[in-house]
């Protein structure tokens, strides 16, 4: 289907090649991942596809590329767009319909399907990606995540042969990409769709797909199926890819397996036990939920019930959260309205502006932002933000998470005094925001947008970043520049024209251009959209360490769970819970409304009954309880013989004691 | 930034004017054109004006529209009276106020002997301010209470290429994303201490910086949606369907069949009555057209 042949390609202007000699086959209803760190030319070869690279940008191209027998250089690149459907990155790029149905209808009317049919292919791709609700809704209403939807949804209306699909679920929630994946997959297998996805997110789309592909400095060093491709994870390591969790644990665990889901971790986990005596056994004790299990728990059914005593049991000496985990497995439903149910209620009212957990929690009183009753919409009958009360402190990193257009970034934008409320006030180090504009928090606030591109201004990505310290008269601006150069990476394209780098690369420089300035709040819409884990690490890390007051939008659970000291999660224009990540994380009520998902490392704990938020938290508490276990069964060992020792030796020396004494009592009672 | 983008968007409502199909729009705006180029009369053109603004109370615009168009009028008249008034060339002309002397040192001889305001310029002025104004003002209503789907449908109703109407659309249609982006970079530029207010070098400066990165994002925004169309079969068979069907109301043919009705009969009559006062063509059983047109149009 897609042939490519020693593809060589220079972008304009640029003496180095973006992509170097690469070979590339994908053969009919494949579905191939294309991943690899930032920048390395992921994006470039997807173009070659659909021929944009060379006809539209120039540059020097090198090598054959074949679409369904095409050479993409010889073709018009009219013909070779209706064989390949293209998704890009940025959706605002590519959605010119003021209303949806129109933009998804748009590629069925060129195609000349009557009306009927068009209206059904409408539905049946708006229903696909879940946006049927918003059918009749303006295109410029929706978010970033929402725009995504659509852009997928209009391709596939038309169901191409090819699908090309640039980071197409970047800005999508975790829920919303896990459904439209699965779609997606349900199109590849069922119409022999031929799907070629470039995803940073590794670790989320590996289950899908059926081929792992990854480039590195314009280059393929891997090519391998999905199902062998986490065998060796060195090259992940070392390109900094996210792995996926139930791979990194069984690794961890030295099992040489490579599950890419929650499921198949607990099959590999249990099959473990029984061959090779690893894990305890008494970590696979939620049998109804664990398929594995669930065929063996027959067996297993007296060792469970133990089992389920000791973690009772075990409540006070080891941790209450595990007790609690094990009740909630033994009884979801109790639990749903128990104990979570409390803890509900206090989200319920932290979001409410009882804050006094979150504070608590870093004894610190400066209060940077005070938000009381924001309501605020785009439209006066449409609310966005409908009531909401929030407390920040200095130093707090705060991760804002929720559905696609459930008011993220509407909040964000108000912390920057770009938006004014509608009702209710926003004080920011406190000011209300009503009377002020952005210049008024000129130095104070740092916003990086979700769109890096309206930041970047300059002419190269040094004066891009020198600019704010030197309208704001600071000093050391030389050191400044460098500094934040350096803290993201950027260092060596300083003197790259800011609009010529890659996605990402733009990115680190506008949020560069924020550091320079060292504001005391930093706001960032979707930071870690097209970043590869090392520069996501390395750019939160530099947070952290700074102590930054952060206020950040994500959907990346694990980002978030890393870095954020307090996580907002809001559903339809409210804070539906606040609090520590590890609270907040465990409420699979609260994440579903939102449609989050756990990370699968928690899935995994949760099923074993194990407090564990993290892979290494859980290999470390794996490894510890199968040593306690050892030694706890050693001990058992160890004393039961000596009891029975002991006592055989006290029987024994009692009897022979008593015996003694009483014979000899006989004989002297003869004697008298 | 969302107040300067809804003003360039169109506010969907419920009115007569909102339901009011596509083409009769179109229509109507090129029957009012004509209609506005013919008149000279200032009473009449002054009706014209009140009638196309009473649309805008129809169609319920929002405060914000009202107040964007009322400056853009106040703008357009005024310039048009005020440059009309000064520089009215045609014969007789009456001068009610001198600006500068013919004898004023230097000036008086840059100006070609002087700058005076004359008030046939002035109703000449308004006439043009009005005519104007009242295109202006239907050509707004249109596109405030028309979708761009239904205004591309309609152009493409109207026999206009698809490919055409799309482009003109697609142009109109990213006009107010256009204005948030401009507003997007102001509103980081003023976060990153520059402020965008400062005048003399600091508006220079101000351009450029707004230019570099709304120019770039359009740029790259048009490379990425030429190919996301194309992808999508545009322009892949010579003929399309569509989604949406348009078909004229009752009201709409009723409108239709009366400004196009309107339009040509004043065009018809003010070509007569042209005709007449440059001494073309004259018929006395054409008098009571004469007096029509000289009278009210």
């Amino acid at each position: 289907m897609i042939e490519i042949k020693d593809l060589w390609y220079t972008y304009p202007g640029r003496s180095e090649p973006t992509l170097k000699g690469i070979n590339l086959r994908v053969e009919k209803g494949e579905f191939v991942l294309l991943t690899g760190p930032t920048g390395c030319g992921k994006s470039t070869l997807l173009k070659t596809l659909n021929g944009i690279i060379p006809h539209e940008s120039g540059g020097i191209l090198s090598g054959s590329v074949k679409v369904k027998g095409m050479e993409t250089t010889d073709s018009n690149q009219m013909e070779i767009s209706k064989e390949v459907g293209l998704v890009f990155q940025n959706p605002d790029d590519q959605i010119f319909s003021t209303i949806v149905e129109d933009e998804v209808a748009f590629g069925p009317e060129n195609l000349c399907f009557e009306q009927k049919e068009i209206d059904k292919k409408v539905t049946e791709a708006l229903q696909i990606v879940g946006m049927s609700d918003h059918r009749l809704d303006s295109t410029n209403s929706l978010s970033g995540g929402q725009k995504q939807r659509i852009c997928i949804a209009s391709m596939l209306a038309m169901e191409p042969e090819i699908l090309a699909m640039d980071e197409p679920v970047s800005q999508m929630d975790p829920m919303g990409t896990h459904e439209v994946l699965n779609t997606v997959r349900e199109l590849n297998r069922k119409l022999k769709t031929t799907i070629l996805l470039v995803e940073h997110r590794l670790h989320e789309l590996a289950p899908f797909v059926d081929r792992v592909v990854i480039m590195d400095n314009g280059k393929i060093v891997f090519d391998q199926p999905a199902s062998k491709a986490f065998d060796n994870l060195e090259i992940f390591y070392r390109l900094g890819l996210r792995i996926p969790e139930p791979v990194e644990l069984c690794h961890s665990l030295g099992i040489k397996a490579s599950p890419l889901s929650v499921n198949g971790a607990l099959a590999v986990l249990d099959r473990e036990i029984k061959e090779n005596n690893r894990i305890p056994q008494q970590f696979l004790q939620n049998p109804d939920k664990n398929p594995v299990t669930k065929t063996s728990s027959k067996k297993t059914s007296s060792k469970k019930a133990s089992v389920e005593n000791n973690t009772h049991g075990n409540n006070d000496s080891e941790n209450n959260a595990h007790g609690n985990n094990a009740h909630r497995n033994n009884d979801s439903e109790n639990n749903a309205h128990g104990n979570n149910a409390h803890r509900n209620n206090d989200t319920e009212n932290n979001a409410h502006g009882n804050n006094d957990h979150g504070n608590n929690d870093h004894g610190n009183n400066d209060s940077i932002i005070s938000i009381q009753d924001l309501w605020s919409g785009y439209e006066k009958n449409k609310m966005v933000l409908k009531g909401i009360n929030l407390e920040i402190r200095k130093g707090e990193r705060v991760a804002i998470m929720g559905t696609n257009g459930s008011g993220k970034s509407t909040l964000l934008l108000h912390l920057a005094a770009i938006l004014k409320p509608d009702k209710g006030s926003v004080r920011v180090f406190g000011e209300d925001t009503r009377s002020k504009n952005p210049y008024s928090f000129a130095g104070k606030v740092g916003f990086v947008f979700q769109n890096p591109d309206l930041m970047l201004f300059c002419d190269s990505a040094e004066e891009e970043v020198r600019f704010g310290p030197v309208q704001l008269k600071y000093s050391n601006v030389d050191e400044r520049v460098r500094n934040s150069l350096e803290a993201m990476s950027i260092l060596p394209l300083r003197n790259d024209l800011p609009q010529a780098l890659s996605r990402g690369q733009r990115l680190r420089t506008a949020v560069a251009s924020v550091l320079s300035i060292n504001p005391e709040l930093i706001l960032l819409d979707e930071p870690t959209t097209g970043q590869d884990k090392v520069n996501i690490e390395q750019m939160m890390d530099f947070f952290k360490n700074n102590n930054s007051t952060l206020i950040f939008c994500t959907h990346d659970i694990e980002v978030a769970m890393s870095y954020a000291t307090r996580i907002l999660v809001m559903n339809e224009g409210q804070i539906i819970a606040d609090g520590k990540g590890k609270e907040v994380i465990k409420d699979t009520e609260i994440l579903k409304k939102a449609s989050l998902t756990q990370p699968p490392v928690v899935e995994i704990a949760n099923y074993l009954g194990i407090n564990a938020f993290s892979v290494k938290e859980l290999v470390k508490t794996l490894t510890s309880r199968s040593v306690e276990e050892i030694n706890s069964e050693s001990v058992e060992e160890i004393n039961s013989e000596s009891v029975e020792e002991i006592n055989s030796e006290s029987v024994e020396g009692i009897n022979s004691g008593s015996v003694e004494e009483i014979n000899s009592r006989s004989i002297e009672g003869i004697k008298c | 930034m969302i107040g300067a983008r809804s003003i360039a968007e169109p506010t969907i409502k419920d009115t007569v004017i909102h339901r009011m199909d596509p083409r009769a729009k179109i229509l109507i705006l090129i029957s009012t054109v004509f209609v506005a180029v013919s008149l000279d009369n200032q009473k009449t053109m002054f009706l014209l004006f009140l009638i196309i603004l009473s649309g805008f109370v129809i169609a319920k615009m929002p405060a914000i529209k009202i107040k964007t168009l009322v400056i853009l009028l106040i703008l357009l008249i005024w310039g048009t009276i005020y440059s009309q008034a000064l520089f009215y060339s045609q014969l007789p002309r009456t001068v009610i106020f001198t600006i500068i002397r013919p004898d004023f040192p230097v000036l008086g001889w840059l100006t070609g002997g002087g700058l005076f305001v004359y008030e046939e310029g002035l109703h000449h002025g308004a006439v043009q301010g009005l005519r104007s104004a009242s295109i202006l003002s239907l050509g707004l209503l249109m596109c405030w209470t028309t979708d761009s789907r239904d205004m591309l449908n309609g152009l493409v109703g109207l026999k206009v290429p698809y490919s055409v109407a799309f482009m003109v659309i697609t142009a109109v249609r990213f006009l107010p994303i256009i204005i948030t982006e401009v507003a997007t970079v102001i509103t980081v530029q003023r976060l990153r201490g520059f402020n965008p207010k400062k005048f003399g070098s600091g508006i220079i400066k101000t351009l450029l910086n707004i230019l570099t990165p709304t120019l770039a994002n359009c740029v790259r925004r048009t490379g990425t949606l030429a190919v996301s169309i194309q992808s999508r079969a545009f322009r892949a068979n010579p003929d399309r369907t569509s989604l949406k069907k348009l078909e004229f109301s009752n009201i709409d043919k009723i409108m239709i069949t009366v400004f196009v009705f309107a339009a040509i009969s004043i065009v018809v009559i003010k070509l007569l009555y042209n005709m007449y006062t440059s001494g073309i063509y004259y018929t006395s059983s054409l008098r009571p057209v004469y007096a029509i047109a000289g009278g009210y149009l």
